[in-house]
């Protein structure tokens, strides 16, 4: 009986190929959009959820008396909630940049590793990571202590046992291998290789470095809110109680919302209470994919019905033949499980060649098959083919089978106009659905192109920007190097910066200043003389960089047009700004430049002040190193560079960039977006326009009577084509009058991200 | 008014080919009411669709008020047929969600004649067959003979040279019928040339002459005098 049911399917499949395989194609691509999005929110909510005891773990931030927030803590911070607050086991103060890549060198071998952090000893009481190998309780105790992830071991000593062997950071400090730990198996905020203790955490231990990730581990499960009002008390009685001159309870309820908060660690990358996460993103794009879903569910439904008509006859004859109204439900309900199971068996394989590339694109790994969700998956995906078999199938099988015998038997398919209202509006929905995307890919475009159009500032043409990995080149023999590279012919201008402009990660480091007395918290960036010169950016008042001692030992200041308004200068020259914290030599404000935008067009310009020399207060690593070249034979130059390098940094391969490509990058992230926008705009126009298609061939199907006696009475093809077009038109602009706000609102949400905005 | 020579029409599946008319030969002059009968399946359908340029003929020659229209595009014979030929069906063929008055009006929107105009046509049309008080009814609101009366009003509105009609009286009970019929010898006596596919003698005889067919050829013609 089973197998006559599969084979009568397959066969009505065949004589229906064109709309079997509209109607199974349809479907497929809005599963196959939804599977993707269905995994990648697997793969997003399972962030920081590798270890049960990471439910404990709270990231701490600061709110200030501006309202700014900011994810860098003070020093000390970690050290006075571990010491005061009875709910907190432990705290650690890490500093990363785990994008940065930084070499590494055992004896001869040498390698540039990405994934480093610099902590203090606590750090493996607040993170649970494995230790697979060596101390596994206090693998940090010791000051040049370093734990090492297993590839990194691999890496560098071979099977070799990595326990007391030493490593050489930087070319410049060696630290200790006292374990080896397990990367962990989900993905994560921190994505760690290696931890080591910093060397210069002593000089660099004071309020004013603004420069540390504050993390705090509770001693049992306990809501954020509550670890938040704790350490809060303690950070207001420590730091600010001396100035704000009341009690905490006095100064909580006079509304101000300085001081600590915390974010659980698992929320950080989803959920977190500031900043920029991929979830509102994701959100959208999942509640697009089920509408896409459910549209190609509808369409499937529509064409289902529309090829239906011509089986009236076959349900009469059935009916004739004693068969009752269920078992012809249960017939068609399987005919539409088993297409519904071709639809997710293409949908799967169009997935499995579509994953690479959406892997590749958000720079992750997902994959159908892991063995890590499979079961939570599987149980999605189910549930999903339930949902779309009865969305796809209820609505057909029930008209099908309720066909009137006589009615049918005499050929007589129409039933009134039942149920237009609902196909009408699942119409509209899609066409919302479209236009919204096509609105979205409009203002997206223009947004990209405002950004790529936009002046920066800076000059960023024939600028080189070379990664120096070693920290002589930046440092102490940074003359030389510059001397060696201006000796090049071409070579215009040499300079460097922590602060690259395009650099996705780059020095963020704030610094409290004071200028006549007040406290101001300014963005601190270390530079050398030809800064200004070599990026083309304009001075303001007063003067650029010299030679002279003051200048090249932070004792002058430049500052951007920013700073200025916020330290509120007029004028450059006879005023001074100090660091209160650390050094008590002032700085005299020298020059105001222009400002030029670093950091990409989402962030208003941050106040900065530019200083010539690692000397003062805090040792401010990391940047790169600029080169200007001359208009002419780039690549000549280019290679003269190279080969210089091989002296310069023998042993790691140059790493180099254009400037202007660098800057670009920091659209990457919205070229992106421009792609999946454009993506889902096709797939759900495509999808719009096969709904377009299916209610079109349903109410041809059962139109055909009218259109003949009215192509009998004289009506062409113009008439005909108007009398059908016209209510779809008119379903079509009512689409769009509701998209256009909808669209209106979502870009406005969208160019929110935007300092810099088309309006 | 029709002169159609030596006509072969020809129905082709995959794998076999009938002939559904077979060197048919046929003349109707202008003011002509015509009868055309046979058993099911001998042809007289197709041959009507033939006339009235619903469907190809595969050979021969057709002409129509003199001219050759056997090859014609779908677009002349449209727009012969919208401003010559009128048609009245068994099972009525009138719109569902169209009025009487709009469904009889039908015709003149696709001859492009202007609202006002259309309007006194198809109510002297309605008066002539007396239907003018269902104007506005849909066509469910009506019995079989009423339904049939606008389906012949909507032929007849265009004044139309000729009306070919199949079966008109094949779903209606003999009162009725006989009204269908006797609006037909009406039109006829005012000068419309009528072409009528009919199983049944009795209506026949209201034509001038009857043409019989059988296996996809005319057997016999029979003038009634």
């Amino acid at each position: 009986m089973l197998k006559n049911y599969i084979k009568f399917t397959f066969r009505t499949l065949w004589k229906n190929k064109g709309y079997a395989a509209i109607n199974i194609l349809g479907l497929s691509v809005g599963l196959t959009s939804f599977l993707v999005i269905l995994l990648y929110l697997n793969y997003e909510l399972s962030y920081d959820r590798w270890d049960p005891g990471l439910e404990k773990v709270f990231k701490v931030s600061i709110r200030d008396a501006d309202d700014d927030i900011s994810p860098n803590t003070q020093a000390p911070l970690a050290a006075l909630l571990r010491d005061n607050a009875s709910q907190i086991e432990s705290a650690t103060k890490i500093s990363t940049d785990v994008t940065f890549e930084i070499p590494l060198s055992v004896e001869d071998k040498v390698i540039s590793q990405s994934g480093a952090i610099s902590a203090d000893s606590l750090f493996f009481q607040v993170f649970p990571y494995k230790i697979i190998d060596g101390d596994p309780l206090t693998p940090l105790h010791k000051p040049n202590a370093m734990v090492i992830s297993a590839a990194i071991a691999t890496k560098l000593f071979g099977q070799e046992n990595p326990i007391g062997k030493t490593i050489k950071v930087f070319n410049s400090f060696e630290r200790e291998v006292t374990a080896v730990m397990e990367h962990p198996q989900g993905p994560t905020h921190l994505d760690i290789q290696m931890v080591y203790r910093s060397p210069y955490e002593t000089d660099n231990y004071h309020w004013g470095n603004w420069s540390y990730y504050t993390y705090v581990k509770t001693k049992s499960l306990i809501r954020g809110e509550e670890v938040e009002s704790a350490i809060d008390r303690i950070y207001y009685t420590d730091r600010l109680m001396k100035d704000k001159n009341m009690t905490y309870e006095a100064f909580r309820t006079s509304g101000s919302q300085e001081g600590l908060f915390v974010d659980a660690v698992h929320d950080i990358h989803n959920f977190p209470k500031y900043g920029n996460s991929n979830m509102a993103n994701i959100s959208i794009l999942l509640v697009l994919a089920i509408l896409l879903l459910f549209a190609g569910a509808v369409n499937f439904s529509n064409l289902s019905i529309a090829s239906s008509l011509k089986r009236a006859k076959e349900v009469g004859v059935k009916k004739v033949l004693g068969f009752s109204q269920a078992r012809l439900f249960w017939q068609f309900m399987g005919e539409i499980v088993i297409q519904c199971l071709i639809a997710l068996g293409i949908a799967i394989l169009l997935l499995h060649i579509a994953l690479p590339y959406f892997n590749r694109e958000f720079q992750i790994s997902l994959r159908l098959f892991d063995a890590q969700f499979s079961w939570g998956l599987v149980t999605q995906v189910i549930a999903c083919l339930v949902v779309v078999t009865l969305l796809s199938g209820l609505y057909p099988a029930v008209f099908l089978s309720r066909y009137n015998t006589t009615k049918v038997l005499k050929g007589d398919y129409s039933s009134g106009k039942q149920g237009a209202t609902l196909r009408n509006g699942l119409i509209v929905i899609q066409f919302v659905v479209a236009a919204f995307f096509i609105i979205g890919i409009v203002i997206v475009d223009r947004q990209l192109n405002y950004m790529q159009q936009f002046d920066k500032g800076f000059s960023g043409e024939q600028v080189l920007r070379i990664q120096a990995l070693m920290m002589q080149t930046r440092e102490d023999n940074f003359e030389q190097v510059k001397n060696s590279l201006l000796s090049i012919s071409g070579v215009q201008t040499v300079a460097k910066t922590t602060k690259v402009p395009g650099d996705q990660f780059s020095d963020t480091s704030t610094m409290n200043f004071k200028h006549n007395g007040e406290l101001h918290r300014l963005g601190s960036v270390k530079v050398s003389k030809d800064y200004f010169e070599t990026l083309d950016i304009k001075l303001i008042d007063g003067r650029l960089f010299t030679d002279s001692y003051n200048d090249q030992h932070t004792r002058s200041a430049i500052i951007n047009e920013t700073a200025a308004m916020k330290l509120g200068l007029q004028h450059a020259g006879g005023t001074y700004i100090t660091y209160p914290d650390c050094d008590s030599i002032p700085m005299e404000v020298v020059g105001i430049v222009k400002d030029f935008n670093v950091l990409g067009l989402e962030q208003q310009i941050q106040p900065a002040v530019f200083t010539i020399g690692n000397d003062a207060c805090m040792f401010q690593s990391g940047g790169a190193i600029l080169v200007k070249l001359a208009d002419g034979d780039i690549g000549k130059q280019v290679t003269a560079i190279e080969n210089l390098w091989k002296r310069v940094e023998p042993g790691f391969g140059i790493r180099l960039s254009f400037l202007d490509e660098n800057f670009h990058q920091l659209f990457s992230s919205h070229l992106r977006l421009q792609r999946i926008v454009a993506f889902f705009g096709f797939t759900a126009i495509a999808i719009a326009v096969i709904g377009l298609f299916a209610l079109t061939a349903f109410l041809i199907g059962r139109r055909t009577k009218e259109i003949s006696i009215r192509k009998i009475l004289g009506a062409n093809a113009t008439d005909l084509g108007l009398l059908l077009g016209k209510d779809f038109m008119r379903l079509i602009a009512f689409a769009v009058v509701v998209a256009i706000p909808l669209g209106w609102w979502a870009a406005d949400v969208w160019l929110q991200n935007f300092a810099y905005r088309i309006s | 008014m029709i002169k159609i020579t030596n006509l072969q029409k020809y129905y082709r599946t995959d794998e076999v080919e009938t002939v559904a008319l077979n060197n048919v030969s046929i003349h109707v002059k202008e003011g002509e009411f015509v009868a055309v009968m046979g058993p099911s399946g001998c042809g007289k359908s197709t041959l009507l669709n033939i006339v009235g340029l619903l469907d190809d003929l595969d050979e021969g020659s057709y002409l129509f008020n003199g001219t050759e229209v056997a090859k014609f595009k779908e677009s002349n014979r449209s727009n012969l047929r919208k401003h010559n030929i009128g048609f009245v069906f068994q099972s009525f063929n009138l719109i569902d969600e169209l009025t009487v008055f709009e469904n009889v009006e039908l015709p003149l929107v696709y001859t492009k004649v202007p609202a006002a105009e259309r309007k006194r046509r198809v109510e002297e049309v309605l008066e002539k067959v007396q239907i003018m008080h269902r104007r506005n009814h849909f066509p469910q609101q009506l019995s079989g003979g009423q339904q049939q009366r606008v389906a012949v009003a909507r032929a007849v509105v265009n004044n139309p040279k000729l009306i070919l009609a199949d079966e008109p009286t094949g779903n209606l009970d003999s009162n009725n019928g006989n009204e269908v019929m006797q609006l037909l010898t009406e039109l006829n006596e005012t000068g419309t040339t009528i072409v009528m596919v009919t199983h049944s003698e009795h209506d026949a005889k209201f034509a001038d002459r009857v043409i019989r067919m059988l296996d996809g050829q005319v057997i016999m013609e029979t003038a009634h005098v």
